[in-house]
């Protein structure tokens, strides 16, 4: 074995060193993103504490207004409504999206003919465009649509399901959970398929069940990219925004308004920005929330 | 799963068809209404056959859409390659290198996916206005680079994390400089998580409504998304563009992913510790 | 000799010096200006009349350019304001009537007062269009059209069920409604989804009865919302109206779900082209005497302040459009009804089955009448409420309540 005489530190691990090749690879998008990304947040950021509606946007004289529109915000009861909403909205589509997700994702570890062909069909809730998916929930969740008529079926009452915001909300959630289960399943099913088989065999012949096999080194050894599509998923889930606002505008009765559509009406309806801006920023403190929920739940 | 009588594996063929069939069931509408003049689809009969095919619709939104798939294909495929060439030799560095800051900018790479989209709306279309950029494809590339990137390097760097590290250790230890262990040995092992997340660096431009409606005005250069949104119009939707539409933008990134999934490939890493 | 050789690079020189002029002539006689106008109509008909009109306007006016940027339609005044923010505003942009004075508060609208006063046709726009654009003395555009709501209803659902003529009152429109509900069919068909559209397609039955936004919390106000939600209650309408757009609306009553419609002209081409047997009356007012009062729709074309020429160009533009001959062309192809009442007079006379929308057209109300810069925050707090008594989850009395408390809050900040 030849000892690495010229690439010392490199071949220890743990020793950090300040190396500069990985910066080299990013450096020149790193700064274009700086300027790209670091402008709408520091301008979103401006603009939730200056009074920016219609009459000062355009001159760009907005007065600067403090705290005045988080409070404006905060004293809103649709504010409440909707936080919690988002919340409750990420929470379950999160479950049961990358629950079916990674269920789908086992599933598809052997290998069977016609594979490749169901693999990419099952993408489709999560390339159509999302105008035509939140339309067909729309349609299904109709008073006289296909749902109702299940329910009928099995002897259950029609629902209001759009009509009534108590069942609008899941209804909004079951149409999320469509149009995100395929993101999961991919990005586990990669990672499912970078697991050395060997360690199956192995297990196997030690006489591991299937779900012990699962348990013990699928969830295991998948966990950073499951920590990694949990995570994104729920920044993701989070600012869903044309779904809920095709399907329900918020409504009725803004029972159904998440942070991103209640942000839009009073940005692009009431063309208040700076409120809108406010409300931007306290969705971000949310997800980093929840984000820090998550990595603290990791921990233990 | 070395070779194997494929005659044992039609049970799960049928199971996967079964779930598959399930799952896609609230597309069938999309695919039958297509066919359909919009008094039938809402009309009180409420078929699950179109009483007559309605071709006209498909030829309508054929027409209307193929100009535009250029230049989705164009903007799909650019940042696709872009954010690859971009995140893999990045994310490769940051896991295996360790360097100072990773966390710095692993925690940037994750806010810069948590913001909101109607924190681009304004500010986007300002900015490329000042450089010029509005109504280029190269701006709307750049755009959704700022998305599919900081995502691939999060995505990669966790798949990156997967890998035995004995392997990359072992390429090192036998001569190779960090960037051919990592052409030679890395990308290799690597390649389900290169191809998926490059499949989505893809298929997020494709589907990208919010960067081309800030920055693309010009009717020659609009992806198919947004053509698709002049169904909405201020009368009503226009069902009978925008189910065959749906379809039709939705076939070429089936296509590409029945393609490109053939390289999430397995059991490269089998044999290669021994 | 010498005067050979001077003529030779002469000539070739004199070419020269004049093709330079020539050029110089062609080129600034080139000197274009664009005018830029940024619009939504998606529709094919549209398109091809708007395209029409830049032909024979640039045949007619060489040194002009139209160009016409198509934006979504909840877009367009944000996207209006985006532009005139990064001072590359458009030439026009045809902004719906309710916003033109909240977007003129924003400082980027000309006042076209002069020129537009001048026009052939100003005398003759009715009231409601002309407030919509009025500021005391100043005027921010030039109505394109009109448009309004009324009641179509399905003349072979009103045979069968024995409703003998159509209705022209409150009482007589839920009698019809309820001889006409048999399930699946809904006796009459609205859109109270949560949007500006739940708020104008109240308006007519809230300013017939004599209320007004402004003070939600009175007895006129309360029995037009308790009409609508006694027809949900009842089974008359779905109770599915909170989710319906005005898209959806034509297609329960085209489908055969619905024996009446609250809808506007714009629709008229569909229903003719469907096959079903209908008819057009004014809405129906609360009792026998009344006049109905609908919201204006429609919309205008404003100059954005920008380079002068530009702006020219721009009024040259408009002045084209209002051209009578033209004007009626445009209103006929666009789904308008004209502002200008004597080409409305004639679209009623053409098509008889527009004419209760042109009989409309004289007590019309511009919905920015009804709270001006503030109508959208109006507007919501509005269909707040109206979606609350819909849905059950408060009563008509409380739900106005808490919406006219709100909207004292909103005209106190200006």
């Amino acid at each position: 074995m030849r000892t690495n005489a010229a690439y010392p530190s490199r071949s220890i691990p743990g020793k950090a060193r300040f190396d500069a090749s990985p910066y080299l690879f990013i450096l020149p998008f790193f700064i274009f993103c700086l300027i790209l990304l670091l402008y709408p947040v520091a301008y979103s950021l401006a603009l939730s504490f200056r009074q920016a509606t219609v009459e000062t946007f355009v001159s760009g004289d907005m007065p600067f207004n403090g705290l005045t529109q988080y409070q404006a915000a905060l004293a809103d009861p649709i504010f409440w409504r909707a936080l919690l909403n988002t919340i409750l909205f990420a929470f379950f589509s999160i479950l049961f999206q990358f629950t079916i997700g990674f269920l789908l994702g086992l599933l598809f570890q052997a290998d069977f003919p016609l594979k490749n062909f169901c693999l990419a069909l099952l993408l489709i809730p999560w390339v159509s465009p999302v105008l035509t998916a939140a339309n067909i929930f729309k349609g299904l969740f109709n008073e006289a649509g296909p749902v109702n008529r299940i329910c009928h079926l099995v002897g259950l009452g029609p629902f209001p399901w759009l009509a009534d915001p108590g069942y609008a909300f899941p209804a909004t959630i079951v149409a999320n959970i469509w149009i995100g289960f395929p993101f999961n399943f991919i990005l586990l099913y990669a990672g499912m398929r970078s697991i050395p088989t060997d360690i199956y065999e192995a297990a196997k012949i030690d006489g591991a069940t299937f779900w012990q096999r699962v348990g013990y080194i699928t969830l295991p050894v998948l966990q950073p990219v499951s920590v990694a599509v949990l995570m994104l998923g729920t920044i993701y889930t989070v600012k869903v925004f044309d779904l809920v606002w095709i399907m329900t505008g918020g409504g009725p009765a803004n029972g159904t308004h998440l942070l991103s559509t209640y942000a839009y009406q009073v940005g692009f309806s009431l063309l208040n920005f700076g409120e809108a801006a406010a409300i931007a920023t306290l969705m971000v403190l949310l997800v980093v929330l929840l984000n820090l929920l998550q990595l603290l739940l990791q921990r233990r | 799963m070395t070779s194997f009588a494929f005659s044992g594996r039609w049970w799960i063929t049928v199971a996967v068809v079964i779930v598959t069939a399930i799952l896609l069931s609230p597309f069938y509408w999309v695919l039958v209404g297509s066919f359909m003049t919009p008094a039938e689809l809402f009309g009180i009969k409420q078929s699950l056959w179109p009483s007559h095919f309605a071709v006209e619709n498909w030829s309508m939104a054929l027409e209307r859409l193929w100009p535009h798939v250029r230049n989705s294909l164009l903007v799909s495929a650019a940042t696709s390659i872009g954010t690859l060439i971009i995140a893999a030799p990045a994310s490769y560095g940051l896991v295996w290198k360790k360097p100072v800051g990773r966390h710095v900018l692993s925690s940037f790479m994750l806010v810069t996916q948590m913001l909101p989209a109607i924190v681009f709306v304004i500010p986007l279309f300002i900015v490329f206005s000042r450089i010029n950029l509005v109504n280029t494809l190269s701006g709307l590339i750049l755009a959704d680079m700022t998305f599919t990137v900081p995502f691939a390097l999060i995505m990669l760097s966790a798949y990156m994390k997967e890998l035995p590290y004995e392997l990359v250790e072992a390429a090192m230890v036998d001569g190779a400089g960090p960037f051919w262990a990592f052409v030679v040995v890395v990308l290799p092992i690597s390649l389900p998580g290169l191809v998926t997340v490059g499949i989505f660096s893809f298929l997020i431009p494709w589907g990208d409504l919010i960067f081309a409606l800030s920055l693309i005005t010009e009717s020659g250069l609009q992806p198919l998304t947004l053509e698709l949104y002049k169904a909405v119009g201020q009368y009503g939707i226009d069902w009978a563009f925008l189910l065959p539409g749906s379809v039709l933008t939705a076939i070429p990134a089936v296509l590409f992913v029945i393609l490109a999934s053939r390289f999430i490939v397995a059991g490269v890493t089998r044999g290669a510790i021994k | 000799m010498k005067t050979h050789t001077l003529r030779k690079p002469l000539f070739p020189r004199l070419i020269l010096i004049g093709s330079a002029m020539a050029g110089l002539a062609l080129a600034s006689a080139r000197a274009q200006v664009t005018v830029e106008i940024v619009h939504y109509f998606s529709v094919d008909s549209q398109i091809q009349i708007l395209n029409e009109i830049q032909k024979e306007f640039e045949a007619a006016n060489p040194g002009i350019k139209i160009q016409y940027t198509y934006v979504p339609f909840g877009e367009l005044v944000s996207r209006t304001l985006q532009m005139a923010a990064v001072r590359k505003p458009p030439g026009i942009s045809a902004i719906d009537n309710p916003d033109v004075l909240r977007v003129a508060k924003a400082g980027i609208l000309k006042d076209i007062s002069a020129d537009a006063t001048k026009l052939k046709i100003w005398e003759d726009v009715y009231p409601g269009p002309k407030s919509a654009v009025t500021d005391g003395s100043k005027v921010y555009g030039v109505p394109i059209g009109s448009n309004s709501l009324a009641l179509y209803y399905n003349k072979k659902m009103f045979a069968d069920a024995g409703v003998a003529s159509p209705p022209t009152t409150w009482p007589e429109l839920t009698e019809a409604a309820t001889k006409t509900t048999k399930s699946p069919v809904y006796g009459i068909a609205f859109s109270a989804v949560n949007d500006e559209q739940s708020t104008w397609q109240w308006e007519p039955f809230l300013w017939s009865n004599g209320g007004s936004l402004t003070d939600l919390d009175s007895e006129n106000a309360r029995a037009a919302l308790q009409l609508w939600v006694d027809w949900v209650k009842k089974g008359l309408a779905s109770k599915d109206v909170v989710n319906w757009s005005q898209g959806d609306v034509p297609n329960q009553f085209l489908g055969g779900r619905a024996a009446t419609m609250v809808m506007g002209p714009w629709q008229l081409a569909n229903v003719q082209k469907s096959g079903v047997d209908f008819g057009i009356v004014t809405i129906p007012v609360p009792k026998e005497g009344k006049k109905p009062v609908v919201p204006l729709g429609g919309e205008v074309w404003c100059v954005l302040k920008g380079d002068p020429k530009v702006e020219d160009a721009a009024m040259k533009f408009i002045q084209f459009t209002q051209e009578p001959d033209r004007l009626r062309k445009i209103c006929d192809t666009l789904n308008y009804i004209s502002s200008v009442r004597s080409i409305a007079k004639q679209q009623g006379e053409a098509n008889q089955v527009l004419q209760p929308f042109v009989d409309q057209m004289d007590t019309a109300r511009a919905r920015s009448q009804d709270g001006g810069a503030s109508y959208p925050e109006i507007s919501l707090a509005t269909r707040t409420a109206i979606q609350k008594a819909l849905t059950g989850q408060a009563t008509v009395e409380a739900a106005l309540k808490e919406a006219a408390a709100k909207i004292k809050t909103i005209l106190a900040k200006k």
